[in-house]
């Protein structure tokens, strides 16, 4: 991940995409309210601009001529949670969404993936000191676009339509803009 | 830097602070905002309206039915 360092504290570099609107632009990033949003509400970035990119193309773009933007920030990383690459707290942080669910199941209330991480941005996190989450999944391409640096690896001669996904999707979601730093536009009205 | 092991105790604490109540009170505030999110953003939402059938009391039924249990044994203290 790329950082910089200012007043000696550490920033992380990440990206935040969002649909381009007629020369309107941000100010800060858009908090993702999504049913989807799989790390709870809050605003999220890509620490590689490529993935930035393959969100816009995939989702980003509305119409015929729309296009997207991408913004750049320096995020403060002195209270994330790092379950990507810190092994502890990656356990932590899968323990607790596990005791979650299971105090959901004894107290006999459903849930769901968004009920289970939005109980815990609202009850836990802040009180807890952590202002944000960095975590990875394997990249999507659901369009088979073929553009796409994922791998350069076929899975195997039996399965060639399948690659093996060697790069972390990394995301990082802050919770609160105090956290964001520095957010500007880095490019704009890209298509694909 | 984060004190996972005090920040872990921290959780427990506050999962624990969580009764059958508590967590169904956050249940259904996490429901209403969920719902004025989704109209927020064009979405259309099924919104249950319940309406009680008003209880009609006749007022003048209601103050001899006071003043008869108060007055005790003595009902004749009404013709006073």
């Amino acid at each position: 991940m790329k950082r910089v360092t200012e007043n000696g504290k550490s920033y992380i570099i990440g990206y935040h995409t969002q649909e381009h609107r007629n020369n309107n632009f941000l100010k800060h990033p858009i908090e993702c309210k999504s049913i989807d949003a799989w790390l709870g509400k809050g605003n999220y970035f890509w620490v590689d601009i490529e993935f930035a990119k393959y969100w816009g193309e995939d989702f980003k773009i509305k119409g015929k001529n729309g296009s997207y933007d991408i913004y750049i920030a320096n995020l403060n990383e002195e209270k994330f949670l790092n379950a990507t690459f810190n092994e502890e707290h990656y356990y932590y942080f899968k323990s607790w969404i596990e005791s979650a669910i299971s105090h959901f199941k004894k107290l006999k209330k459903s849930y769901t993936l968004k009920r289970i991480h939005d109980f815990l941005r609202d009850n836990f996190y802040e009180e807890m000191g952590i202002t944000g989450i960095i975590f990875d999944d394997l990249p999507t391409n659901p369009y088979k676009k073929t553009n796409r640096k994922y791998s350069l690896v076929i899975h195997s001669d039996e399965k060639q339509h399948e690659f093996f996904y060697y790069n972390k999707r990394i995301q990082i979601v802050v919770f609160k803009l105090e956290n964001i730093n520095k957010f500007a536009l880095h490019l704009k009205e890209q298509k694909n | 830097m984060l004190d996972l092991k005090k920040i872990d105790k921290k959780f427990n604490e506050i999962l624990a602070s969580f009764d059958e109540a508590k967590l169904q009170q956050w249940i259904d505030f996490s429901n209403t905002r969920e719902q004025l999110e989704l109209l927020e953003l064009g979405h259309s939402v099924n919104v249950i309206v319940e309406q009680s059938t008003p209880n009609y009391i006749n007022p003048q039924e209601l103050l001899v039915k006071v003043n008869l249990e108060t007055a005790g044994e003595n009902n004749y203290a009404l013709a006073a």
